[in-house]
Parts: C-alpha cells; structure tokens; sequence
C-alpha cells in the first residue's frame, strides 16, 4: 500500500511541477501569447495593470512561501485580510478602469450616431 | 477485499500516470497548443487570465504539498481567506471577460469591430471553442 501511494505522490508532483515549467518556459519565451498584457484596449500603456500584475506576482509568492514554511500543516495557512484588501482593491481598479473605458465607447458611439442622425436630413436635401 | 482495493488503486495510479504522461507529451510536442492559454478571442493577452492562471497554480501546488508532507497523509482544511483568494481573482475575470464582451458586442453594433486585432491567437481559441 505505501509503494501505491508513493508512485501516486512522485507522479502527480512531476505532472504539476513539468507543467508549471512548461507553462512558465512558455510565457518566459512568448510563445504563449503575452502581448499587450500590460496594455488598455486603446493600446496605451496601463498604470492599472501593471499594479494588478504587481500585486498578483506578490500575493502569490507570499502565499508560496507561506505554504512551505508550514509543511505538514492541518490546514492552509491562513492570508491576512489586509493583503486580501490589497489584491480586492487592486482587481477593483483594474475592472474600473476597463469599465471606464467601456463607457467612454459607449458614450463615443451614441454621440457619433448622434452626429450622423442630424447630418443626415442635409444628404438628403443635397441629393 | 484489500487486495481488490490494491488492484483499483493500481489500476488508477497507472490510468492517472499514463494521462499526465500523454497530456505533457502532447503539450511538449505542439499537439496541445498553449498559445492563447491567457489570452482574448480577438489575440490581447488577458491580466484576469494570467491572475487566474497563477493562483490556480499556486493553489494546486500548495494543496498538493499540504497533503504528501501531512503524516499520514491526510486533505488540509481550506479556511474562507483561500477561497476568498480565488473568489477574488475568478470574480475579476467574470466581470473582464462581461465587460469585454460587452465592448464588443457594441464596437460590431457601430461596425468598428475590427479594431484591436494583432495576432493569430484568435485562431488558437476559435479552434479550443470548437
């Protein structure tokens, strides 16, 4: 039973950890598709990306340490809520700033309709 | 009855390992193509993906190694801050992926859809939809 169990740890840790690599190798060399990651939909440069991106990295490998500086826990260590608060806000300011932007699209299309509707009597005369 | 057990457990010890043997193979090969793994049908990549990429990794590895350094092994328990973890970081990507598809369905309405398209990824993901 313990030589069971043994092959079952050993195989499951080579699968996580060669498809981490795999997937780390991949984004470190593009060939997974990391353009524009840090860009808006209009293509400039985002301050609120970069935070998120900033903010994710550092939570995750806070969370990495923490893990294995408790082997053999009971339980998952536990994340204080200030850093749930940090990663929370930092994902609000992200999705706001897309929303924003979402917005201003909209804004921008009703008004270009807006302009077409009223142009569109004097085409008319003109013809 | 034990040896029975023994039997299944062997049986989906060498399934599991033959599976993760295949899925790596096919991965390393370009037959899995990891390509658009993070990214947006029109080819941007995605920071809600890449955040739901890492902390599903980092969750998984760290359940995985809770449970082989336990004696005897043994599932940990999951307090409410790890689920909030993740709560947090599928939400933002519900409401990204809302939010963008909303967008696009309002630049097509106006005919102006074609307007942030740079890679094939496009292409990786039309073929994972399908």
């Amino acid at each position: 039973m313990s030589s069971l169990s043994t092959v079952l740890r050993y195989e499951l840790w080579f699968f996580i950890v060669v498809l981490a690599l795999i997937v780390t190798y991949q984004l470190l060399t593009r060939k997974i598709n990391m353009e524009w990651l840090l860009y808006d939909d209009e293509r400039n440069f985002s301050p609120g990306r970069l935070q998120l991106l900033m903010s994710t990295l550092a939570v995750a490998s806070y969370y990495l340490l923490e893990v294995l500086s408790h082997p053999g826990a009971a339980k998952f260590p536990e994340i204080p809520n200030d850093l749930l608060l940090i990663l929370g806000g930092s994902n609000l300011f992200y999705l706001g700033g897309k929303l924003s932007s979402l917005i201003e699209d909209k804004l921008g299309s009703m008004s270009s309709r807006a302009q077409s509707g009223r142009e569109d009597p004097t085409q008319k005369k003109g013809g | 009855m034990l040896q029975l057990g023994l039997v299944i457990g062997w049986i989906l010890t060498v399934f599991l390992g033959l599976l993760g043997a295949v899925i790596l193979w096919l991965i390393l090969t370009g037959r899995i193509d990891l390509t658009g793994l993070i990214s947006e049908p029109k080819g941007e990549a995605s920071l809600s993906r890449f955040q739901f990429l890492v902390f599903t990794f980092v969750i998984a590895m760290s359940l995985f190694y809770l449970i082989v350094t336990r004696t005897p092994p043994g599932y940990p328990e999951i307090p409410n801050q790890i689920l909030a973890l993740l709560g947090i970081s599928g939400g933002s990507y519900v409401v990204a992926k809302g939010i963008q598809t909303s967008r696009d369905i309002g630049l097509k309405g106006t005919g102006d859809g074609n307007k942030p398209v740079n890679s094939g990824a496009n292409k990786q993901d039309d073929k994972a939809d399908t």
